[in-house]
């Protein structure tokens, strides 16, 4: 790629774009967000690929880590996560229903709570919960592309499967 | 219900949520286009510097290459004429100066470094080769009777006192000044003179 092979960039991209895009989207909860991010992330690839070094871990770790820090910043300056709706109705709903599009409206209705659930995640608690069980990364992959310990980050996804849990427990999606 | 059991079903719902993702959520295609865009104006950007930045190197080697010969084609500096000979300056005091050894020992040596590297630092000035006299007996002085330490002032005399020396002098000139080194005698008197060029 660094010797101006397009078709070897595109390839990367393809291979790489889905993973990057949900993570953005899974932190930040905004399709726009994750885009953007998803764009600077590559471009970063584009303008610097030489900053890539594979001692230090795979190419996907480093551009979770690009990802991280652009998602990140957008938190910090706009400040916004998207809080839980408490009132999430449908999600584990005792009405008796049948048909497979009703289970099916019940099904997506249980994963938007699980979804705003995550998004109700402090940060640090909400990178670990993404990238190990939504993103399905090993938990090494998941301390570089933070920049932390490997314990640090079983502790963080304890602690966030255990609130996870407990919000959970209270929109009624688990019993 | 056990934090274990707990754990695993939160787990379940994380994967079914991953699942869904990974089936509908994606980067827009137009994301494509729009890096394969940069990426094509990167590299024509890289490939517009390299070229210049290979000829700035070129041209400053070219320029050091240049300058070396010009330096080395210099012409040799002028050779004294005898019975002149070519000293470096005179110091103002032949006697020598009282060192402070110890004050130089109680100074750090991270200060003393830093006082050299700021004395390495500062600019040097091209040292001038003098061309001087031999030293010429003053009338009524003893240059060597009496030994002993002396003091060397550099002074500038009317040019008609090389004449009074015995040595050529351009008559047209004989207005202006001529430099030249006294040495003086304990006793203040002064003994010899060189004149300097």
């Amino acid at each position: 790629m660094e010797a101006g092979d397009e078709e070897a960039f595109a390839t990367l991209y393809r291979r790489r774009q889905g993973a990057v895009y949900r993570f953005a989207l899974q932190m930040s909860g905004s399709p726009a967000t994750a885009e953007e991010v998803t764009q600077e992330v590559f471009l970063a690839l584009v303008e610097t690929p030489g900053r890539y070094d594979s001692a230090r871990g795979s190419v996907a770790g480093w551009l979770f880590g690009i990802a991280r820090n652009r998602v990140l910043r957008w938190l910090e300056k706009d400040g916004r996560h998207q809080p839980v709706e408490e009132e999430q109705d449908g999600c584990g709903s005792d009405d008796a229903r049948s048909g497979s599009v009703l289970d099916d409206l019940a099904e997506r209705e249980r994963l938007e709570a699980v979804r705003q659930a995550v998004l109700a995640l402090p940060t640090h608690y909400r990178e670990a919960v993404v990238l190990c069980d939504l993103q399905e990364r090993s938990y090494e992959e998941a301390a570089g592309a933070i920049g932390c310990a490997v314990g640090t980050i079983r502790s963080r996804l304890f602690r966030g499967r255990e609130l996870l849990a407990h919000k959970l427990r209270q929109s009624r999606c688990l019993t | 219900m056990r934090p274990e059991e707990r754990n695993e079903e939160v787990t379940v719902a994380l994967r079914a949520l991953a699942r869904d993702m990974e089936a509908r959520c994606e980067a827009p295609p137009a994301l494509e286009t729009t890096l394969r865009e940069a990426y094509r104006g990167h590299r024509r950007k890289l490939s517009w510097r390299r070229p210049l930045m290979l000829a700035a190197i070129a041209a400053s080697v070219v320029m050091l290459v240049a300058s070396a010969a010009i330096w080395l084609r210099r012409p040799p500096a002028s050779a004294p004429v005898a019975p002149v000979a070519a000293v470096p300056p005179p110091r103002p005091a032949v006697a020598p100066k009282p060192e402070a050894p110890a004050a130089v020992a109680s100074v750090p040596r991270a200060r003393r470094s830093t006082a050299q590297a700021r004395r390495a630092r500062r600019p040097v000035a091209p040292r001038r080769t003098e061309i001087v006299t031999e030293f010429l007996p003053v009338a009524g002085g003893d240059l060597f009777g009496r030994p002993g330490r002396g003091r060397l002032f550099r002074v500038r005399l009317p040019r008609a006192a090389l004449w009074t020396y015995g040595l050529p002098m351009n008559v047209d000139r004989r207005a202006e000044t001529v430099t030249a080194d006294v040495l003086m005698g304990e006793d203040g008197l002064a003994r010899a003179i060189r004149f300097v060029q």
